[in-house]
């Protein structure tokens, strides 16, 4: 091991309803576009709503939209960029609660070898039944990429993929570790869509509208991303450039209820504060952009709004917040990585991803949510925040070289 | 399938308390499934925080600086299959269903409870979770915002869809299928800290594995990919260590040495290492 010290970002590989690589991320995210629209991936007559931001179709499709080879698709992507290659030392970690249409498929009875022994209508989906175990996933990417070293994965939800960074930079700060491929991925499918739909938490009016007056809950998408973390010594040491550095991280909980965050956002505030601390920056003065969880629900804007505003009572209304959220509905396990792209996406190509969808300002929501339209920065520092059910919080800090 | 390389013990963690629970496995020690506001159908839940409920109560402590790491190889798989079972025959979901969809609820309940506000994940593996979680507590506890981390397994029984992941898993390899009843649960959790803070007991990485005829312990190779057997053999050895003093070896994938001498003691470690093998 390298030691101890400073955390790198060297490849990222992407893909969201927008399609596959950074350039659909511009297109899409960068450009406030989003990518809601009826979802044809299954019968959605029985909900609410058939809205989704789930990618057609198409000749740019994951193949069977199977979570298992969009991770690959993402990690040789990732593992490209930063120059590395099969029989690296690297630990996999991911965020991700297992492929749900493995779940699907043998309650339906859809796969190849039925069984129908208990007369449930199930037959055994012989196929991947497997890919609905979250470890599961980290096995078949390692495998994939040719990586050796210790694999985890993270399920706590929408801070998932945002807790496997976490512990890549615990353990390459540490010197437990050089190399750390983090990922996560959520692919819309009926599983999790009905139980949103249940939980009437999906958005009224088709639009996921963050911070907005009129917004009336989230909408589900398509996200995969992989980052390769790498400690700067490993990477200075084979001539690698680092795209960004990973300069803090913090993990807090509400302890408030299982499903709402606390209305103060107080373990966002506190997973804030922890990673500017660790930044060196306790107070947020060098902090040039946040991007919010942001779900579009009346509970979460507001109190991530009241927990910005706690842990920067000096700064907050002078720091431009937004949530991509707006263009790629919310990625789930997703989510964490898939927005630190986008964050590092933000530093490196110096635009401010917007808020698509503002409608209204809502003055429980009083913060510069770069309305709509992308906005140019000269950034160096950039805060991507997450939360969870069960009021799990996330917070990581990024700093262009 | 498993994937070893965990890191061991930098330093040795200090064991504040254990507890386990079981539901509906026939064992002796049974216990009726508690009631949990809000959980319904599944024992995911009600067991997870019935055995965190002990260990916070037994050592109350500064729950600021208390994380939570809980590991689960599927997750709650009652409630996926019903609300699956649910869906493919036309019936709407019950919301309650999604608000214990993931085991992040029963964490936040049990945060809630104990005004926990650390650091809180959970976590999937193949590998044998009390390496996991034990590697994972030494890391945290490097964080200087922290003291305590509490960490639990739990694990169901099995449906059909889950014999036939094992199956897929071992490529039917003749292993064993799981064959706890459906409506069966096992939880298993440790309340660790550095030693010093007050734990009676101490557990540290040894070198050598060791077999069960060393330790004189129930303790059972890893009975399946990401079982939790592990965590309960780990509780016995805590209680028998409290009970009888001394130290014991407690083998596996990682070997770890118990120890009721909570002081720096890796000689001691060697010496009772050779006792145990004599």
């Amino acid at each position: 091991m390298s030691g101890s010290g400073e955390v790198t970002v060297t490849g990222f590989g992407v893909r969201t309803a927008f399609g596959s690589g950074a350039d659909a991320v511009r297109r899409g995210v960068f450009e406030g576009v989003p990518a809601f629209a009826p979802t044809s991936r299954f019968d959605t007559g029985p909900y609410r709503t058939p809205m989704a931001a789930a990618a057609p179709e198409g000749p740019d499709a994951v193949e069977d939209w199977a979570l298992r080879h969009a991770l690959a698709e993402c990690g040789t992507q990732a593992l490209d960029m930063a120059g590395l290659g099969p029989g690296t030392r690297a630990a996999v970690l991911l965020g991700v609660a297992g492929d749900h249409t493995s779940v699907t498929r043998y309650w339906r009875g859809d796969g190849e070898a039925g069984t129908d022994a208990g007369g449930t209508g199930a037959g055994a989906a012989a196929d991947r039944a497997a890919d609905a175990v979250p470890a599961q996933l980290a096995e078949l990417l390692a495998a994939w990429l040719g990586l050796t070293g210790p694999r985890l994965t993270f399920t706590n939800a929408c801070v998932a993929s945002a807790a496997a960074i976490i512990h890549g930079c615990r353990l390459i700060s540490s010197g437990r570790a050089d190399v750390a491929v983090c990922g996560g991925g959520y692919l819309v499918e009926e599983e999790t869509f009905g139980k949103f739909d249940s939980g009437r938490a999906l958005s009224k009016d088709g639009m996921v509208r963050p911070f907005s007056a009129d917004r009336s809950g989230l909408l589900l998408g398509d996200g995969v991303a992989v980052v390769v973390l790498e400690s700067a010594e490993h990477s200075r040491r084979r001539g690698a450039r680092p795209l960004a550095s990973v300069v803090g991280w913090g993990a807090a909980t509400d302890a408030h209820h299982i499903a709402q965050p606390h209305p103060e956002g107080a373990g966002l505030a506190r997973a804030a504060r922890q990673a500017m601390r660790l930044a060196g920056d306790p107070h947020g003065a060098a902090l040039d952009y946040v991007n919010a969880h942001g779900t579009g629900t009346k509970y979460n804007d507001g109190a991530e709004t009241r927990g910005l505003r706690a842990a920067f009572p000096d700064r907050a209304e002078s720091i431009p917040v937004s949530s991509t959220k707006s263009t790629t509905g919310h990625l789930l396990e997703a989510a964490g990585v898939v927005e630190f792209v986008i964050t590092l996406l933000a530093l490196t190509d110096g635009v401010l991803p917007p808020t698509a969808g503002f409608t209204a300002p809502d003055p429980e929501c009083d913060l510069d949510y770069v309305p709509n339209r992308p906005r140019r920065a000269d950034l160096r520092r950039a805060l991507t925040l997450n939360a969870a059910f069960g009021g799990a919080n996330t917070a990581l800090v990024l700093e262009r070289p | 399938m498993t994937t070893s390389d965990k890191s061991p013990l930098r330093a040795p963690l200090g064991i504040l308390a254990t507890a386990t629970a079981t539901h509906g496995t026939g064992r002796d020690d049974d216990i009726p499934l508690p009631r949990l506001p809000g959980f319904v159908e599944s024992a995911f839940s009600p067991l997870a925080y019935e055995v965190s409920s002990r260990c916070l109560t037994e050592r109350p402590g500064d729950c600021s600086r208390t994380a939570v790491a809980l590991a689960s190889l599927l997750g709650d798989t009652t409630t996926a299959d019903l609300a699956s079972r649910r869906m493919v025959s036309g019936k709407v979901h019950n919301p309650l269903l999604f608000m214990q969809a993931t085991p992040n609820s029963v964490l936040g309940h049990t945060s809630r409870e104990f005004g926990i506000t650390g650091q809180m994940f959970s976590i999937s593996t193949f590998d044998d979770p009390v390496t996991e979680l034990l590697a994972m507590a030494d890391l945290l506890l490097e964080d200087p915002e922290l003291d305590r981390v509490l960490v639990l397994g739990v694990e169901l029984g099995g449906s059909e869809r889950l014999a036939a992941i094992h199956r897929e898993l071992t490529a039917d390899d003749g292993s064993p299928v799981p064959d706890l009843p459906a409506s069966a649960g096992l939880a298993a959790a440790a309340l660790l800290c550095r030693p010093g803070a007050g734990a009676p007991a101490t557990i540290r990485s040894a070198e050598t594995p060791g077999t069960d005829s060393d330790t004189g312990t129930d303790v059972e190779a890893v009975d399946r990919p990401g079982g939790i057997q592990g965590l309960f053999d780990l509780a016995a050895a805590h209680r028998r260590l409290l009970r009888d003093g001394g130290s014991l070896l407690l083998p596996g994938p990682a070997a770890y040495l118990l120890t009721t001498d909570t002081a720096d003691t890796a000689d001691t470690a060697d010496e009772t290492e050779t006792h145990a093998h004599q």
